[in-house]
């Protein structure tokens, strides 16, 4: 195969400032552009997997020295992450006997992808209001508390405390539950889950979202590795290609997780709200590209 | 590590008030100064750093592709566990070095 390294590394260095900023893999736009570039379908997944390992790493070290990763927090949220992701695969496969299996993914896709699109852009707004309304300050303002506090105050032991997120006390069970709920909608969708995990941190479990960002870097740095391994058993890595897109993605990665200590908790939030908008845009495309829809 | 940005609050106040404009947010001599010698120090860290991870692709590229395509070929578990190895050598330590030869060149 030929493959433009050059292009590769540009989409790295993409995908590695996006991903650091928001908490994300970014699966979602460099697996379709791999494609386009002209990397093997059964290669993408696998190869974009093995160098999002890497950039999460850079990532996480960098977000980790300015005390953005809770790792008590991600080591329990991947604990429950991956048997979730397991049970969604298994669902994929189960609906794949059924010949609407795609046209039922996708949609699923596209609302839970585009709900999540409105509802963090509808709550970055109000808490950028409030922060000038109220004068609160900027750094963790959240407009959507409700919900998190009725989590927060299940009271089910383990009772745990999670100083680097600021929480005093949370039953291990909820964090347990987060993790595997989104876990098993990452499985399902067939993607890496950051832009699920990342809101899901914020609103369900209460993480400022510097540190959300930070944590889920981490948790992809496991769950990443996790799938390089099982990909790579399968023949379906190709390291050379990823250590091209890699190399852009670290630096990337760099730009991308300093320029987090420079942007509010709201700000972020409300540029993040753009990502899961694309990503559902793009599935919207595929469907009606292969006539699945329409 | 990177340690500068961590370390000095005062820069990291006035860099937050710049992607914050406000009208206080007037710029003295000394912070200007100040954010020259912060974005300075960032973009001398960046050149290292990306000289060394490019560095050490090429490195891979030319000595070891041959090895790897007939590891994929032949035992996809010591394949696996090197894909791994080589990409978070390239994440880990790459920065460490970078981190040692800022350090050594008088920039903490």
């Amino acid at each position: 195969m030929e493959v433009n390294m050059g292009l590769l590394a540009l989409l790295g260095f993409a995908v590695g400032v996006l991903g650091a900023f928001f908490g994300v893999g970014g699966g979602f736009l460099a697996a379709p552009v791999m494609y386009v570039l002209g990397v093997p379908i059964n290669y993408v997944v696998g190869t974009d997997l093995t160098h999002m390992v890497g950039k999460s790493v850079v990532a996480a070290k960098k977000h980790r020295s300015l005390g953005h990763v809770d790792i008590k927090l991600g080591a329990l949220m991947v604990l429950a992450t991956i048997p979730g992701v397991e049970l969604g695969a298994q669902i994929v496969e189960f609906l794949k006997t059924n010949e609407l299996a795609d046209l039922v993914i996708g949609v699923t896709y596209i609302v839970i992808l585009m709900g999540v699109s409105l509802f963090v852009a509808w709550e970055s707004r109000r808490a950028l209001r409030a922060v000038k309304v109220e004068k609160l300050t900027a750094k963790d303002a959240l407009a959507f508390k409700s919900f998190t506090r009725k989590i927060q105050s299940i009271n089910i032991p383990p009772m745990i405390r999670l100083q680097e997120s600021g929480i005093g006390s949370i039953s291990l069970w909820a964090i347990l539950l987060v993790g595997f709920l989104t876990g098993l909608l990452a499985g399902t969708l067939g993607v890496g889950g950051g832009f699920i995990r990342m809101p899901a941190l914020v609103y369900f479990i209460g993480c400022p979202t510097h540190v959300a960002i930070g944590t889920d870097l981490f948790e992809i740095i496991i769950s990443a590795s996790y799938g390089t391994l099982t990909h790579a058993l399968k023949g379906n890595v190709d390291i050379m290609i990823a250590l091209v897109m890699h190399t852009g993605a670290a630096i990337g990665a760099q730009i991308g997780a300093t320029l987090t200590k420079y942007y509010s908790g709201p700000k972020i939030r409300m540029y993040f709200s753009i990502l899961p908008a694309i990503g559902a845009l793009l599935v919207l495309y595929k469907l009606i590209s292969t006539n699945i829809l329409l | 590590m990177f340690r500068y940005v961590s370390d000095c609050k005062a820069t990291d106040n006035f860099v937050v008030g710049l992607f914050q404009p406000k009208a206080e947010n007037i710029l003295s001599y000394t912070m200007r100064k100040r954010l020259k010698a912060v974005l300075g120090e960032f973009a001398i860290y960046l050149g290292i750093y990306s000289a060394i991870v490019t560095i050490y692709l090429l490195f891979i590229l030319s000595s070891f592709s041959g090895t790897l395509s007939a590891l994929s070929e032949s035992n996809l578990i010591i394949y696996s566990i090197l894909a791994l190895a080589l990409i978070l050598i390239q994440g880990v330590i790459l920065e460490n070095v970078t981190s040692f030869i800022m350090d050594r060149i008088g920039f903490r």
